[in-house]
């Protein structure tokens, strides 16, 4: 048998194509984002100019020169436009409303529905959000180029590597609704966590010492610090070098290969637990309203 | 062998129970008090193939959850279910392609897209083979009358436009059973009635079995062949409309209209075997078992001791039948089970 057929992928398209049809239709509500976003980056550039201003030209804070702190934040917050999901919410409003009964009625896994549809939402947030965004904050800001053809072609994998990871880890947080039923505050930790330790507003080289030990061994900084470190050419230092595949090579090629495959590994890993989660869930599961 | 077998099907949720007061709130905290609920208390049935069945039952009696667990999406307490072979919740991928399941008050399509495009998103997940699925897809649009409104999105679908839809999405992959959870809730009239005729020709021509849930009596009476009634978790009747009518048509009413007053005291020692209630002092109600009494008894009796100007005896309505056996089972809404084995139903964690 044809094993596209046998996992069932023309399924898991459709759930894909469904998704990038449904944002379609909803395509001017992301003309605002594109402002706010634009708020991030500025006060972040502003915030690094600041920080750099009584050092010398050239001075680098934890390996970092200003230029190089520039580009990683808006490098960082471009990809975020891309690789950011809600599944937690919605997961948690279908748990609510009992919509999640339609769901299951559907041939397919929870599981790779999820993640099939999030893909859908990554490819239209690409095409209709980043690449906008990512034009303006590229001409309004000094944000320098990848370190190499190399590099740019291993940020563009690994973005799409982070929407996985951020979609398993917002299926995790949306798994909770099943006994917890409203995770309001569940969603604004797992928000803070995200924002802190996947390095989306501070380098993760920028921690102290502990945190970036304790943080190389947890899914988030393979959210945002790998994909900005990549485009960066800045993979030495603990993390994400550290962490489980620590006794791995030194040379660039091979420091872009073990970036990549943390992410791999947390796919893997996250993509495990939600299933055993999933399992766990739908034996407890109680489907709200008639 | 029946499409469907249910064996003594149990699905218990646990309810927290909240104490009362700000001691009650505090004790709360630590020590939660849990009751079991039976929504689902020993069902047992089975579905031949080509049936149309009503299953119908009051708020709370456990109606949903039934259907939920036939579908695969809840699993049962205890008990068993064999449907067209599979375990519902164990194979409930294999299960699913093979069903079609409709919620009255969800839809399964894409809001924000046209009716067409999910439709072919639905025979894409399905998987159904491109041949099959357009000419399924054309046999549909006829049936239903989809052509109104195919490239319209479902959002803006008037609810009965929105039904059609929700149906032949349901039906786009061939299902052999099809399990309807109140599909006529919120429709008015006229909708509910085209509903009611399409699932009775989705039945006659192909061959589809079909259990609904409603509320509206008049679904069964224009449906079903067979009617179950579940009231408290359990399976109260379970037969043909006729037989259910019959039982329940044994107690019957009379309405009396006449020429000059009556006392009641004499017409109660005329005839003890019947209720008498007056509406005003020329309008009496009248009830009685025709078992006791025939009615041709009860007519020549009263004709011939009173001036009547009319006597109407009509049929009893489903809602009566029905409200009679909820009555004579002395149970309505969910029943609180202790846990199992009788014991206090408090349980802590």
């Amino acid at each position: 048998m044809n094993p596209a057929r046998a996992l069932h992928l023309p399924a898991y398209l459709g759930f894909f194509s469904g998704q990038f049809r449904k944002m379609l239709a909803y395509r001017t509500r992301y003309v605002t984002g594109i402002v706010s976003y634009l708020v991030y980056v500025t006060t972040y550039y502003y915030l690094w100019r600041a920080v750099f201003s009584h050092r010398a030209a050239g001075a680098e804070v934890a390996g970092y020169t200003l230029d190089q702190m520039v580009t990683y934040v808006a490098i960082s917050w471009i990809a975020r436009s891309a690789y950011f999901n809600n599944v937690d919410r919605e997961i948690a409003e279908q748990v609510q409303n009992g919509s999640i009964a339609v769901a299951l009625s559907r041939p397919v896994s929870l599981q790779g529905t999820v993640v099939a549809a999030a893909l859908g939402e990554g490819l239209f947030r690409f095409c209709f959000f980043t690449l906008p965004i990512g034009a303006v904050i590229l001409l309004l800001f000094p944000v320098g180029a990848p370190a190499s053809p190399l590099h740019a072609a291993a940020f563009l994998v690994s973005c799409a590597l982070s929407q996985v990871i951020l979609t398993h880890v917002n299926f995790l947080v949306g798994m909770c609704a099943f006994p917890l039923k409203n995770i309001d505050g569940v969603m604004r930790m797992k928000h803070y966590l995200i924002e802190i330790l996947s390095g989306l507003l501070l380098p993760v080289a920028l921690f102290p010492g502990w945190l970036q030990a304790l943080s190389s061994w947890l899914p988030f900084q393979a959210i945002a610090y790998v994909p900005s470190s990549l485009w960066l050419g800045h993979l030495r230092g603990p993390a994400p070098a550290g962490g489980p595949l620590a006794w791995l090579a030194a040379e660039p090629g091979q420091l872009v290969a073990r970036a990549l495959l943390v992410q791999l590994l947390w796919v893997a890993f996250l993509a495990v637990l939600s299933n055993l989660v999933w399992r766990r869930a739908a034996r407890r599961l109680v489907v709200q309203g008639g | 062998m029946p499409a469907v077998v249910v064996d003594n099907l149990v699905k218990e949720f646990r309810r927290f129970q909240r104490r009362e007061g700000l001691a009650g709130a505090v004790k709360d905290l630590f020590r939660r008090d849990y009751q079991a609920l039976r929504a689902v208390d020993g069902v047992s049935f089975s579905i031949e193939r080509g049936e149309r069945i009503g299953y119908i039952g009051p708020n709370g009696a456990g109606k949903s959850t039934t259907i939920k667990m036939l579908t695969g999406i809840l699993t049962p307490t205890s008990g068993e279910i064999a449907a067209l072979g599979l375990s519902p919740h164990r194979q409930r991928k294999q299960y699913v392609r093979r069903i079609g399941v409709v919620f009255g008050q969800r839809t399964q399509l894409w809001w924000d897209l046209a009716v067409v495009e999910s439709l072919k998103l639905l025979l894409q997940i399905y998987e159904v083979p491109r041949a099959e699925g357009e000419a399924r897809l054309a046999k549909l649009r006829e049936l239903l009358a989809l052509d109104e409104f195919l490239h319209t999105p479902v959002r803006k679908l008037s609810l009965g436009q929105r039904m059609r839809a929700d149906l032949a999405a349901s039906l786009l992959h061939g299902p052999e059973l099809l399990f309807l959870d109140e599909p006529t809730i919120g429709l008015d009239l006229v909708a509910k009635d085209a509903i009611r005729a399409l699932l009775k020709r989705v039945n006659d021509e192909l061959g589809t079995t079909i259990l609904l849930t409603t509320h509206d009596l008049r679904d069964i009476e224009a449906l079903a062949q067979r009617v179950m009634v579940i009231d408290g978790g359990k399976i109260v009747y379970d037969g043909s409309l006729e037989q259910l009518r019959d039982e329940a048509g044994e107690e019957a009413s009379a309405e009396i209209e006449l020429l000059e007053p009556a006392s009641l005291e004499e017409l109660r020692r005329l005839l003890p075997q019947v209720r008498f209630a007056q509406d005003n002092p020329l309008r009496l109600r009248a009830q009685f078992s025709k078992r006791e009494l025939p009615a041709a008894q009860l007519l020549a009796r009263l004709v011939g001791s009173l001036k009547v100007a009319d006597i109407a005896l009509p049929e009893p309505s489903i809602e009566e039948v029905i409200r009679r056996i909820y009555e004579k089972t002395g149970k309505s809404a969910m029943v609180a089970a202790k846990a199992a084995g009788g014991g206090a139903a408090a349980a802590s964690r």
